[in-house]
């Protein structure tokens, strides 16, 4: 199968920290990859420069065979790689439609229908909101439309993310800790969305510390510590690979 | 009432030219950015204006097109250089950008009269045209803050990223909103130049700016009719407090404190405060 993403030789300094180094993998279209490792292992920085956030201080992310580090982030979400945030970012005082619809980019109203209240605004407007909602409805949350983001639960708000990610209509999906905070049935909810998007084609690459989440739905894992790719494969290879239970129990000497 | 526009049109025109300036800092309060720049936009538009009708023999209409243009054209420069900075770093750019014009008007005497000003201007403006301009001016606002536009303007001064996640150029959003604002005070600069018959480099310095800024800030950000609003009271305090020039400043300053501190939501909001204090029962 032909790689969606392709990581190669990345590496990122911060000062003299080097929070990646020569980190290279592939991810296949359609596929589900998992990136794993302990706190400061670099996953985030991984996911800010595949989504243009950040750049690499050397080395090529490759998205559908174009180079695109260093791109612009707004740029990448248009190109369809869209992605969530560990911390979620959601405007807390529009509703869950409305900050969905800030990610929809199909129908959009242009300057001219805004400033002069074209009839066909209220028409693309309608049919923005009916997209929004639907995109809620997939991620189970259709009924809270109309509540403002900074009433919903926790769990509520992240999938409220993941509809805003979904908007953009992207081809690869980055979901940065998804689970976090997340009780055992939004877990197993959550198990079911990704399978479902997999299943509509989108590639997700997901950053997780929820083993049983990364292990039930990934079809392949990559294992980062300290910067360094220090495994990658099936899960259940990954889960028993030495190197692995090192980097997250700590070595006998260390 | 004709009387009373008579006794008091330079009042009323005053107030209607500081609504439309307080709207355009409000295009901009609305995505975070706090621009000090109003003075100085408004004096290119000024002197250029007046350099077209008194030198050059234009009409009113044409210049003030052009005054209009040359503000946009100025604010998408400056925009270009320094919309990248953050927070107070802008506003401080901002206020540069205003000073340069100030020392450089302050200078170029063929064209400005140099300290002493321009005499003998010719009084072109007229209130209604002031009226529509501000009519027209909070219509856009409107329209915009109202539209999906308005949704991404208070997500970026909510959370850049969100919106830049979201797949919109949040750079792009503000150099357009700042043109925008700088056509604005552009054209306002060219109107209070024909107002009065005199111009001089000092009317377009930080306390232009600093009004423009405050007015939505005092009559609320949120509210559409809290920039003209605050305009008003930045317009008529002035006024109303001539008795005493040392008082005036301190009280001014201390009217915006108490509001600010106050009134978080504005004068705007003090209405519908007072209608939920005297019906302790109903949510407004």
């Amino acid at each position: 199968m032909s790689a969606l993403l392709e990581i190669r030789r990345v590496a990122r300094q911060f000062g003299g920290v080097a929070a990646l180094a020569d980190v290279s993998f592939r991810v296949s279209a359609g596929s589900v990859v998992g990136v794993i490792g302990p706190n400061g292992s670099g996953k985030t920085t991984l996911m800010n420069i595949v989504s243009g956030v950040d750049a690499p201080s050397a080395g090529v992310v490759l998205f559908d065979e174009d180079p695109v580090q260093g791109r612009a982030a707004h740029a990448l979400t248009r190109l369809g790689i869209a992605r969530t945030f560990q911390h979620i970012r959601l405007v807390p005082h529009l509703t869950a439609a409305q900050n969905v619809a800030l990610a929809l980019h199909d129908p959009e109203a242009g300057l001219a229908d805004i400033l002069l209240r074209l009839p066909r605004l209220r028409r693309i407007e309608r049919q923005r909101h009916e997209r929004a909602v639907a995109l809620l409805d997939r991620v189970c949350i259709g009924a809270r439309a109309a509540s403002p983001a900074g009433d919903l639960s926790y769990g509520d708000r992240r999938r409220v993310e993941i509809a805003r990610a979904l908007a953009s209509g992207p081809r690869l999906l980055l979901l940065d800790e998804p689970a976090a905070g997340m009780n055992h049935t939004e877990k197993r909810a959550l198990r079911g969305l990704i399978a479902g998007l997999r299943r509509d084609g989108i590639t997700v690459v997901l950053v997780e510390h929820d083993m049983d989440l990364v292990m039930g739905v990934c079809d392949e894992i990559q294992v980062l510590n300290q910067g360094r790719l220090i495994a990658s494969g099936a899960p259940r290879a990954v889960r028993n690979d030495p190197r692995v239970i090192e980097a997250y129990l700590g070595a006998e000497d260390a | 009432m004709i009387d009373l526009y008579y006794a008091y049109e330079n009042v009323i025109d005053l107030c209607l030219l500081n609504a439309v300036l307080a709207f355009a800092c409000l295009l901009l309060l609305g995505v975070n950015l706090l621009s000090l720049a109003t003075g100085g936009l408004m004096a290119l538009g000024a002197y250029l204006s007046i350099w077209l009708t008194m030198q050059k023999g234009w009409s009113f209409g044409p210049a003030l097109l052009a005054a209009t243009l040359l503000g946009s054209l100025a604010a998408a420069g400056l925009g270009a250089l320094v919309l990248r900075l953050r927070g107070d770093y802008f506003a401080m750019a901002t206020l540069a950008f205003t000073e340069v014009v100030r020392i450089l008007t302050l200078n170029w005497d063929s064209v400005t009269g140099g300290a002493l000003g321009v005499f003998g201007i010719p009084k072109l403006t007229e209130t209604w045209q002031l009226a529509a301009l501000l009519l027209l001016v909070v219509y856009l606002v409107w329209a915009i803050r109202n539209s999906a536009i308005g949704d991404r303007m208070r997500a970026v001064a909510e959370d850049e990223l969100a919106v830049t996640a979201s797949g919109h150029d949040v750079a792009r959003l503000k150099r357009a909103l700042f043109t925008a604002s700088g056509a604005i005070a552009g054209l306002g600069g060219a109107l209070a130049a024909h107002l009065n018959m005199f111009v001089a480099p000092g009317d377009f310095g930080f306390l232009r700016s600093m009004d423009a800024v405050l007015a939505p800030v005092l009559g609320g950000v949120w509210n559409l009719f809290g920039a003209a609003i605050g305009a008003a009271i930045l317009t008529l305090l002035p006024e109303l407090l001539r008795f005493s020039a040392q008082w005036r400043e301190i009280l001014i300053g201390a009217v915006t404190l108490l509001a600010v501190l106050f009134l978080p939501t504005g004068v705007a909001s003090l209405p519908r405060r007072l209608l939920r204090g005297a019906h302790p029962g109903r949510i407004a």
